[in-house]
Parts: structure tokens; C-alpha cells; sequence
């Protein structure tokens, strides 16, 4: 599978700066000073005087970047249990505070071991339970030794969800028998099986994206000489993107849509508004910040055109695009698409999904449907919070929809 | 029903095929005693390939009826692409079994290599017939167009081509600034012009690259022919055969 890169103009410039409590200097964030972490002063107190830890994972897992290939990998337990599942499930956190979110998250202590990301085809023991806990989809009972007491470094990342304490594992004892769904097994016991077949196949199989990810970042599938740890944040792109692939194949094959539709949802301090254009499939992402000022970032794929990273948006671009070739697919037509992603001031950097989920959110209502273009603009200006011009301008996908002329207009179909 | 043709440069069949790639991933050739023929739109209605290679082109052709024969364009140039410098290639298919076969046979014929190949089920289509008239034409050098496209990309997606009398322009405008490169009639890049006034159209980069750059290695000179905001046929001259595409035009302003 293709190596993805690792951050686009806009992750970098505007998502990583942006906690507005510690500035996204994280090295500032303290315990006694964060609002965030209020809530969860009694429990992580208690984390932090110990050195065992017995919790239910959701079950989650973190591979970091640092070091690649060295990376850092373990899992992620609160030391709580109960039904944790909830934390591991962006589909269901748009219903939920962001300051709950982000305790729960924060609630969420790391363990974690150095190992060569080549290790995962062949991992020694504590490797080998920590894939264990990875395959599970119900939360699991874990207890997790550490080397010290753990200590709060909260980790937030551009694309994953943050998560609070961590330490250096030196066991891990997973304490109640994982619950492995019967795809999950297959995919991971079939080691001549290319990851990206696997990926598609999980997600046909209604596996979630969570569990995929977890899957591929824990190096449990692809063919044998190509398992490896891969680092939490590119394997979230990986999947978007590699199930994207997969849609969009079918999708293209599809009638084109025969109306002008708009689509539009907000949660947390984040928007996303669709415009779809009867049309071939074409694709464009153009993300607004307003935070102190307005940048713009905007990336597109259009026909004929080979893929290429979306050096601006980055991960945003893969996790935009696959809620609208679902919902394509779903309905069986094929479009031209723009979406606009906007996030205002209030967002804390909690990770790619809430594009993900916000997209879905919007594409599962009704649409505004519209016979004319500039009447479809006109509604998507109504939702967005920038003037109209200022997306429209950039766009080059409602360029190409005006200008570009199709050759039916001038060559007469008819047998050859 | 079955299909037969024997033509003795594997690695030729394989650079006509990626340029029909330029524009389609999955085809229908029309097999007759005469020839084989492509015409396909790419599914964005954009452009338009019309490939043809008449049998003169083979050492043997055998065709005992008209038939069609429907493959995926990526999965043929896959086992096209194994063929080596000299190899010989014969192609087989049996409208029965819908089967198409590739053999690869080298200089001496001492290995043989054969690629079957499961063709799909041909859907009826209404395919565009390409039955335009041009004001302008011009017999152009392809590298020199192939500069001329690369070079606007560095600013814009879209060039403008204008065919005057006395010359092809290529005019890209972007925020960044204007690239453009003339190419004047009677020097060595400009063969022949015929019109009598000047037309021009614009046209997606992406659509000019990716014909152009296979179609080059086909042919040294191609045709131009336009109208003004029309679209544009670009014909690469090639032995015993055709390879023309269409381009519908950027219309800036409307």
C-alpha cells in the first residue's frame, strides 16, 4: 500500500495550534490548570500514584510516529470497568459535549513499548497481547504494569483522538477473553491476504473503521512480509482513503445525479456543507478556518487526473470523501462534489473524525434540491459561515462545472 | 466466430493500447475483415479516442465474421507491458469461449509465452461518431506540443490553442503569471497550416498531457484541427492505422 505522507499545509498550520488553553505548546498543559481535565482530577490522581493499572479497554491502541521505525505502541485503558466502548466510538460523539469527549479521552492512560515496526509479523509477548486486545471489538479487561508511575502528557494529534497519561509498559495481562468477530479472525489469519483487500473486506463485512484502523496500525493484516506497526495517524488516512478507493471504482460506474443538491451539518464547532452537481465524479475539499482571521486550504481530484496527496487538507480530504461516496454508493448515482469544511473558534484539536461523522450527519437528511446551479449556490451560501465569494472563488471543481463543455454538445451520438 | 492477427512488433501493439489507456480503462474493439476499431468517450463526456488498425498492419489476419470484443484496457496493458524488445505478438479470439489470447513470441520463436485474458460482456452503447469540420489544421511536431503543454501547466489547468495562418500559439494564464509558446509556419516545428483565419479554444491540461505523452512515442508529427471554441482533434499519423482523439473546449466567461 501506498506510504502516506504525514501531515497536509493546513494539519499543520492551523489544527496544531489551536488548544486554546495551552496554545498548542502541550508541553505547557498541566493537570491543576487544564478546565478540561477538572472532571478527571480524582481519577487520574489515582493513576498517578500507581504503578498497576486495571481498566476495561474500549478497546483502543495507539502507534506513535516518533522515532519510525522505532515507534512507540500499547494500549489504551482507563482505569475504569465499565462499558468503555463508547470512547472508541466517534459515531457516537457528536451527541456529546466536547468537554466530555475530551475528559474521556484524557480518561484514557497509555501504555507503551518501544518495538521495530517490523516486529508485528513476528511480536514477542507483550507485542503479541497487546494485538490480542487490538482484535477485540467489546471492551476488554486489561491490567497493565509500568515500569513507573504513569504521568500526564496529554497527546493530541492532528488526525486521532487525544489521550491522557502514559508509561512505559513492562506487562500486560489481557484478563478476559477478547471477543474476536469472525471477519476480523479471517482477515488476520490469512497472511497472504494484501492489506488493502483486507481493509475492504472488513469494512464490507460491517467491521468498523475504528477496528480497522486498529487492525492496520497493529501490523495484524497484509500479506506476511508486509505486516507492520504503522503509526495511528497514517493508518486513519489509510483506511479513509483505501475504502474511498474502493467506493469510488464503483461509483463512476453510476448514473449522474439529476438535480442540484445541498447538504449541510454543525457539531462542535465545525460545519460541513455539500454541494452535489449532476456530473462525473470530481471531488474537492475546501476547508475555512476562522480563528483569528480566515485561511483557506483546498485540495480537489478531478477526472483524468491521477491521484495525489492532498498536500493542503491532508487526512481531512480522505475523511471527507468517504461519507459522500458512501451515500453515493448508497444511492447508486454519481456526482460532482464540493464540500466545505469550516471550523471556528471554540474546536480542540480531537482528531479527523468529527469531519467524518459531521459529512455523515449531513448526507443522512433530506437534501435541498435545486434544478439550477446558481440556485444550489445561493442555498449552500445560506449554510456556510464564509460569504459565498470566498468558496466559490476558490473552487475549481464549480470552475470546471461552468467552463468545461461536454462532447456530446457537439458530436452526434449514433452508431458507429 | 473467431479472430486471428499476427503483428510483428509486440512492444508497438503495446504503446497503441497505452494511448487508447489515455482515455479509457475498459473498451470495445469492432473486429472486422478489414480492421479493428476502438472509438470510446471517456465517462466524464471530455474526450474521445478513434483507434483503428487496418490488417496490412499484420503478417496474418484471419476474421471469420464481424464481431465485438469488450476488454479492460488497464488489465491487457498489464501482460502487454511483460513483452520484451523483439518479440513478435499474436492475438486470439474466439467470440464462443470469449477469450482473448496473447502470445508473445521472441526474435528466434524459440520461447512462447501465452496470456489469456476473460473479456467482459459488450453493452450496447450508442458510441459518439466523430463527424466534425474544422476551420483550421495544423501538421505540427509532437515534442514541441508536448512542451508547449508541460510548460502551461506550470501556471494554470487550462491553455488556450490558437491556430492562425502563420502560426500555433499556446497561451496559459494563471495567478501566478503567463506562459506561452509560439510555434511559427516553415520552421521546424510547424510543418503545415491550413486556414485562412485565426481560431482558438481552450482546453484542459490534464486531457492534453495525458494524449499527448503516450501518442508521442507513437508518432513525431500530429495533426491540429479547430475551430474557435470547439472541440479539437488531435491525429497522430501512424502505419496502417488511426489514433485521432477529441477534446471538448473550456468555454471561459459563459
Amino acid at each position: 500500500m501506498r506510504q502516506v505522507r504525514l501531515y497536509g499545509r493546513g494539519e499543520a498550520e492551523a489544527e496544531r495550534s489551536v488548544c486554546p488553553v495551552c496554545r498548542g505548546d502541550y508541553k505547557l498543559c498541566r493537570l491543576d490548570v487544564c478546565p478540561y481535565l477538572r472532571h478527571l482530577r480524582d481519577l487520574l490522581g489515582r493513576v498517578e500514584s500507581s504503578r498497576v493499572l486495571f481498566g476495561s479497554s474500549p478497546p483502543s491502541s495507539l502507534v506513535g510516529s516518533w522515532g519510525y521505525p522505532r515507534v512507540y505502541v500499547g494500549p489504551l485503558t482507563p482505569p475504569i470497568t465499565e462499558d468503555t466502548s463508547i470512547m472508541e466510538s466517534p459515531e457516537l460523539w457528536l451527541d456529546i459535549p466536547l468537554e466530555r469527549i475530551l475528559s474521556m479521552r484524557l480518561s484514557l492512560v497509555r501504555g507503551k513499548v518501544r518495538a521495530d515496526v517490523r516486529e508485528a509479523r513476528d511480536p514477542g509477548r507483550m507485542l503479541q497481547s497487546i494485538q490480542e486486545l487490538g482484535m477485540a471489538y467489546t471492551p476488554t479487561d486489561v491490567e497493565l504494569w509500568f515500569s513507573r508511575e504513569p504521568r500526564i502528557m496529554p497527546g493530541f494529534m492532528v488526525r486521532s483522538a487525544p489521550w491522557g497519561p502514559s508509561a512505559s509498559l513492562e506487562k500486560t495481562i489481557v484478563a478476559s477473553n477478547p471477543l474476536v468477530p469472525r471477519p476480523v479472525e479471517k482477515a488476520v489469519s490469512d497472511t497472504d491476504l494484501k492489506a488493502s483487500k483486507a481493509i475492504i473486506e472488513l469494512y464490507r463485512s460491517g467491521i468498523s473503521l475504528s477496528q480497522i484502523v486498529r487492525l492496520l496500525s497493529l501490523g495484524l493484516i497484509g500479506t506476511r512480509r508486509w505486516r507492520r506497526l504503522v503509526p495511528t495517524e497514517w493508518s486513519i488516512t489509510a483506511v479513509d482513503d483505501q475504502i474511498g478507493r474502493w467506493l469510488r471504482g464503483r461509483v463512476r460506474e453510476k448514473r449522474w445525479i439529476s438535480s442540484y443538491q445541498v447538504y449541510s451539518h454543525e457539531a462542535h464547532h465545525n460545519k460541513v456543507s455539500i454541494l452535489m452537481l449532476p456530473g462525473p465524479w470530481m471531488f474537492e475539499v475546501i476547508e475555512i478556518w476562522h480563528k483569528g482571521g480566515v485561511k483557506i486550504y483546498r485540495d480537489h481530484e478531478l477526472p483524468g487526473e491521477p491521484d495525489r496527496y492532498p498536500e493542503e487538507v491532508g487526512g481531512a480530504f480522505h475523511a471527507l470523501r468517504l461519507p459522500v461516496l458512501e451515500h453515493l454508493y448508497r444511492v447508486g448515482r454519481q456526482a460532482s462534489v464540493v464540500v466545505v469544511a469550516e471550523v471556528r473558534e471554540g474546536w480542540i484539536p480531537l482528531g479527523v473524525w468529527r469531519f467524518r461523522e459531521i459529512c455523515r450527519r449531513a448526507l443522512g437528511r433530506p437534501a435541498g434540491s435545486y434544478s439550477e446551479l446558481d440556485e444550489a449556490l445561493e442555498a449552500l451560501g445560506r449554510h456556510t459561515w464564509a460569504p459565498r465569494t470566498l468558496w466559490e472563488r476558490n473552487s475549481v471543481v464549480l470552475r470546471l462545472a461552468r467552463t468545461q463543455a461536454k462532447l456530446t454538445r457537439f458530436v452526434g451520438l449514433g452508431k458507429v | 466466430m473467431s479472430f486471428r492477427m499476427r503483428l510483428p512488433s509486440a512492444d508497438y501493439f503495446s504503446d497503441l493500447v497505452k494511448a487508447i489507456h489515455a482515455i479509457v480503462d475498459e473498451g470495445t474493439f469492432q473486429i472486422t475483415s478489414e480492421s479493428i476499431r476502438l472509438v470510446a468517450m471517456d465517462p466524464a463526456h471530455i474526450s474521445l479516442v478513434d483507434f483503428e488498425l487496418s490488417n496490412s498492419a499484420a503478417e496474418e489476419y484471419e476474421c471469420s465474421g464481424e464481431m465485438k470484443m469488450t476488454v479492460s484496457i488497464s488489465e491487457l496493458m498489464k501482460f502487454l507491458k511483460r513483452a520484451k524488445k523483439g518479440e513478435s505478438l499474436i492475438l486470439t479470439y474466439n467470440d464462443e469461449t470469449k477469450k482473448l489470447s496473447i502470445t508473445l513470441i521472441d526474435a528466434t520463436g524459440s520461447r512462447e509465452r501465452t496470456f489469456t485474458l476473460n473479456t467482459l460482456e459488450t453493452v450496447e452503447t450508442r458510441t459518439a461518431t466523430p463527424n466534425l469540420t474544422f476551420d483550421a489544421k495544423a501538421r505540427v511536431n509532437t515534442d514541441a506540443v508536448k512542451d508547449a503543454v508541460k510548460d502551461s501547466s506550470l501556471v494554470s489547468d487550462y491553455v488556450k490553442i490558437t491556430i492562425a495562418p502563420e502560426e500555433v500559439i499556446f497561451l496559459a494564464k494563471g495567478e501566478l503569471g503567463t506562459v506561452q509558446t509560439k510555434l511559427t509556419k516553415m520552421g521546424a516545428t510547424v510543418y503545415d497550416i491550413e486556414t485562412d483565419k485565426e481560431v482558438w479554444a481552450h482546453f484542459s491540461i490534464s486531457y492534453l498531457d495525458k494524449i499527448v505523452r503516450p501518442a508521442s512515442e507513437l508518432s513525431d508529427e500530429m495533426v491540429m484541427e479547430l475551430s474557435t471554441n470547439k472541440p479539437i482533434r488531435l491525429g497522430f499519423p501512424i502505419p496502417s492505422g488511426k489514433l485521432e482523439y477529441l477534446i471538448a473546449p473550456r468555454i471561459e466567461g459563459e
